[in-house]
């Protein structure tokens, strides 16, 4: 089966044939190659966007390697007055807007102390952003 | 008596351990891939070393939420033999199936040489035919491999007789200079309360012919086989 596109355009109009499977293709294709910055078909208004952001530190009593080493090039730098630095880690959870802010950082909070961090040797801090 | 190694997305040393089973223990072996749950079928678990996830997150902890890893808590809880090898030390951890942690090496490196443990406990079904004591050449290939435990936890190990391997000197002294990675009180390997979970950092799978430097971690598999038998 054959679609017939017609475009009417200032310097006059075109047609073409194309079978319907191309057309599909095509209309994929074109749905794949959106820009970043068109807007998505389903528009995410300001209330709809939710944010948790987990922030996942090593327990004050587990020794930070990482951090130590980090510390000692920065002192190398030239920076002063540095008592101690410690590597963490940080998360961006995009949540669905329609929880609330209580059910958005129960569930974060979940996740974090399930996940994204090991109980045993870190601990971790939630906070919701809308 | 069948053997099962655990394969996840960036495991390496599965075909080291199903090499050491089917070649130099004699017992039939089966790669077991992350997403399958059905182990009714084994007798005794590797989860091998390598880097599952790529290490993501934490070494170890998205392996430990792998399908196949409630299976393996339930295989362990029936008694059955598990042995957790470098990342399968780790695995073991983030499943909570051992206790404590493994972080980043003392001195930050990636460490991959041959070192010496000592045998701290005789009293498990994969340590049954060596001796306490003695020592065994090994090698060791990780970046995070520095154990921690609270205070409450080392005791608990430490009464239970549960550390299985310390790092050491080749005459078999304990001592800071031979502790490779900073873990707690030179710990190498820790087994759980039951006995039947082993997780050791070194890795006997590639201790098993003297062509690769040592042949030392073929009792390990020999004790295994054996308790195995002794069970049958």
């Amino acid at each position: 089966m054959f679609c017939r596109i017609i475009l009417r355009s200032p310097v006059g109009s075109f047609e073409f044939r194309v079978s319907s499977f191309e057309l599909d293709c095509r209309l994929n294709e074109a749905k794949l190659h959106r820009a970043p910055n068109s807007k998505p078909e389903t528009p995410n208004s300001k209330r709809n966007f939710m944010k948790a952001k987990v922030y996942v530190t090593l327990k004050p009593s587990v020794l930070d390697p990482q951090g130590k080493a980090i510390k000692h090039s920065v002192e190398l730098l030239g920076y002063h007055g540095i008592n101690d630095i410690r590597q963490g880690k940080y998360f961006e959870i995009a949540l669905n807007g329609g929880l609330s802010d209580e059910e958005a950082l129960a569930e974060a909070e979940r996740m974090a102390r399930e996940v994204l961090s090991n109980p045993i040797i870190e601990d971790f801090r939630v906070e919701i952003e809308r | 008596m069948k053997f099962g190694v655990i394969v996840f997305p960036g495991s390496n040393c599965d075909h080291d351990a199903y090499h050491v089973i089917s070649k130099h223990v004699g017992q039939p072996v089966d790669f077991i891939w992350h997403r399958d749950t059905e182990l009714s079928s084994y007798d005794a678990l590797i989860i091998p070393g390598g880097f599952s996830y790529g290490d993501y997150l934490r070494a170890g902890a998205l392996a430990s939420f792998s399908p196949v890893m409630n299976s393996v808590k339930k295989f362990a809880a029936q008694d059955k033999l598990v042995l957790g090898i470098c990342n399968g030390f780790q695995i073991l951890c983030e499943a909570g199936l051992l206790p404590g942690a493994l972080i980043r090496n003392r001195e930050l490196h990636f460490v991959c040489e041959h070192v010496n443990v000592r045998v701290e406990s005789s009293d498990t079904a994969f340590t049954h035919e060596l001796t306490r004591g003695q020592v065994l050449r090994m090698p060791i290939a990780h970046a995070e491999g520095n154990y921690v435990c609270d205070d409450a936890t080392f005791e608990e190990l430490n009464r239970d007789g549960r550390i299985v391997f310390r790092y050491c000197d080749p005459q078999g002294n304990v001592r800071d200079i031979a502790n490779v990675n900073g873990s707690r009180d030179n710990i190498a390997g820790i087994c759980n309360k039951g006995r039947n979970v082993l997780g050791l950092m070194p890795h006997p799978e590639r201790a098993c012919e003297e062509a690769l430097g040592s042949s030392d971690g073929r009792a390990l598999f020999h004790s295994l086989v054996g308790a195995l038998a002794a069970a049958a």
